[in-house]
């Protein structure tokens, strides 16, 4: 893999970086560079945690939790609702799918006439 | 924090999407692949006047249908417009009593078949007056 003019530049500087010689000054200078671009990066990574800390936008921080709150919810909710569905599907399939005809288990004479038969 | 919060968001849309999802997943009868309405054929008729809930629930118990033995198959075809027509305090008994069904042994089972066989051979009239007892 070949090195872009970049990266070469970069090892030339951390060579002669490495060997050390800098003035206090240029130290310095090269240290608060450092911060200056660890804090831009870190601004890049976090638009929506900005968000949260803006103390300028109380209500959007109210909306944003709110919106987040009922969304989870809803999910939840939904997600129940969807496997109850599921299950009670599977039981009427196995119902309808039965030896037994829905009558069965419908007719309260069947029910009346087999509590008055002598048990087998 | 920001992780926390963007992975709480995506949470948050996607289950407002899947409530979407699920309204929208309730088609029309035009809307039914033509497996779809071959299957259901019997309960056409009734389609337009179901809820979503009821038509995801006819989408649910038809699945499968081509894995089903033919006698299973035919059970299903023939019962569905009995069950459609039936209200829903009528299913909601079924079902709870075939829950009970379920919970009796296997053996046992056979032997309220053979009852259920033989009740069904007894004259109507004898039937009929039985059902007419459990209405007293």
């Amino acid at each position: 893999m070949s090195l872009s003019e970049e990266d070469r530049l970069g090892r030339r500087m951390a060579r002669q970086l490495d060997r050390g010689g800098l003035t206090p000054d240029q130290a310095r200078r090269l240290a608060s560079a450092r911060q200056d671009a660890l804090a831009h990066a870190r601004r890049g990574a976090g638009h929506l945690g900005d968000l949260f800390r803006a103390s300028w936008l109380p209500a959007t921080r109210v909306a944003v939790s709110l919106a987040l709150v009922a969304g989870v919810f809803l999910g939840g909710t939904t997600w129940q609702a969807e496997r109850a569905l599921e299950r009670s599907g599977r039981l009427e399939r196995a119902l309808l799918v039965d030896d037994l005809p829905i009558n069965a288990y419908l007719d309260e004479g069947f029910r009346a006439w087999l509590e008055s038969q002598p048990r087998s | 924090m920001a992780r926390i919060a963007a992975a709480l968001l995506s949470c948050g849309l996607s289950a407002v999407t899947s409530l979407a999802l699920a309204q929208a997943d309730a088609p029309r009868w035009v809307e039914l692949t033509p497996r779809m309405q071959g299957v259901l054929g019997p309960i056409e008729a009734d389609w337009k006047r179901m809820d979503p809930e009821r038509r995801r629930k006819w989408m649910a118990i038809v699945e499968g249908y081509d894995a089903m033995t033919p006698a299973e198959q035919q059970n299903l075809l023939s019962r569905m417009q009995e069950w459609a027509k039936l209200s829903p305090a009528d299913r909601e008994l079924a079902r709870d009593r075939y829950r009970e069904w379920l919970s009796i042994p296997a053996e046992r089972r056979e032997a309220l078949r053979e009852r259920w066989e033989a009740y069904q051979n007894l004259p109507p009239e004898e039937r009929a007056r039985i059902r007419a007892g459990t209405a007293r």
